[in-house]
């Protein structure tokens, strides 16, 4: 190992130890800020494996300085976390509606063979096919069901591996504020968005969104 | 005469409670748009057992305002969340059509959010539906838009 090896190595390990008795943590933006003023401070006059090393520390710190960006980028567009858990949660919602509508509509198919029972001969017969075929087809609840958990076990890895890159590199507060300031009219409390695109949000969880009669009375009110 | 004069009231009367009942046309033409083929079944079938069959469809939009442009409809039946043109677009390229602009108009849809609401009603909505929804509600909400059937 050269001087100048051995003297990187020791520079290294001795910002590191600085950096982390002042902080009280050493995240990995810290290793490539380190790496970074390493870089800048070497001089170009070396031999050819100085030069190498040079290279290799500013191609990992640049490396770092673009990992954090992208990881930041995930996080200022979508509000990582909070997208795929409200994504899991309408996931949850979505299994729990086809459950129910698969249980009237299966309520339903007995009501009618029920009725249908004691009508005799062939219409009674196609009455039973049909219901049959009904009884068949929400088997569909089954296996959607079994589909979208597994999606919402996929998301819930992908969240906690947001979750831990989030805790490598720190949070940014001010990159990770989210307010559009776009708000146009109001009326009353409630401020209608300048962009028609951020009124649609889909079905709101359960809970969440405004009954029928609560609408009602807003539309007899305006 | 007095007698005369009350028999005419009450046949005048009784023909207005009759013409309210049967003043809906059950043979107007409906316009259902919903970006869901599902959907645009449903609402069609609660209209058939309504009594409404003259009830034509559209998957978005810019298709629905084409088909109203061709043949003007007595009721719109319009999701909100469709491409490439909403409902909320859809509702005020009618207001602003001037052989449109008195169409009967109901929202149905998923967007639940109060502003959605303000929204549509400043845009024109003749009534608004939020989903899910059953055939009473569709059926009342008809009848605050067209007439008693």
């Amino acid at each position: 190992m050269s001087d100048m090896q051995s003297k990187l190595g020791r520079t290294l390990l001795t910002s590191m130890v600085a950096t982390r008795e002042q902080k009280g943590e050493l995240a990995l933006e810290d290793v490539g800020a380190i790496f970074m003023n390493m870089a800048a401070s070497l001089s170009p006059n070396s031999n050819d494996v100085d030069k190498f090393v040079h290279y290799e520390i500013a191609r990992l710190a640049k490396y770092i300085t673009d990992a954090k960006q992208e990881i930041f980028s995930i996080q200022t567009n979508d509000k990582s976390e909070d997208a795929i858990l409200d994504a899991s949660q309408h996931l949850d919602e979505v299994i729990k509606a086809t459950e129910e509508a698969t249980n009237t509509i299966m309520d339903a198919a007995d009501a009618v063979q029920n009725a249908a029972s004691g009508v005799g001969g062939d219409k009674e017969q196609q009455i039973m096919d049909a219901t049959t075929r009904i009884y068949d087809a929400c088997t569909f609840q089954d296996i959607t069901g079994q589909r979208i958990t597994k999606v919402i076990r996929l998301l819930a890895n992908i969240e906690e591996r947001i979750s831990k890159l989030n805790d490598l590199f720190g949070s940014e507060p001010e990159m990770l504020a989210n307010g559009n300031g776009n708000d146009a009219a109001k009326n009353g409390d409630i401020i209608l968005p300048k962009d028609e695109k951020d009124l649609l949000n889909g079905p709101q969880l359960s809970g969440q969104g405004t009954s029928q009669a609560d609408i009602d009375k807003l539309l007899s009110g305006l | 005469m007095l007698y005369g004069s009350v028999c005419l009231v009450e046949i005048i009367f009784n023909f207005i409670c009759m013409g309210n009942v049967m003043a809906v046309d059950k043979t107007m033409h409906i316009l259902v748009v919903d970006d869901y083929n599902t959907m645009r079944r449903i609402i069609k079938n609660l209209l058939k057992q309504l009594g409404f069959d003259n009830v034509d469809e559209a998957a978005d939009g810019s298709e629905a305002f084409k088909k109203l442009q061709e043949k003007p409809a007595g009721l719109v039946i319009s999701d909100w969340n469709m491409e490439p043109m909403t409902g909320l677009e859809l509702l005020k390229l009618v207001r602003a059509h001037e052989k449109l602009k008195n169409t009967p108009f109901i929202m149905v849809t998923a967007e639940s959010k109060p502003e959605n609401v303000i929204a549509a009603k400043q845009a024109g909505v003749s009534n608004y539906i939020v989903k899910p929804f059953n055939a009473e509600t569709l059926k009342t909400k008809m009848m605050s838009v067209i007439g008693e059937f």
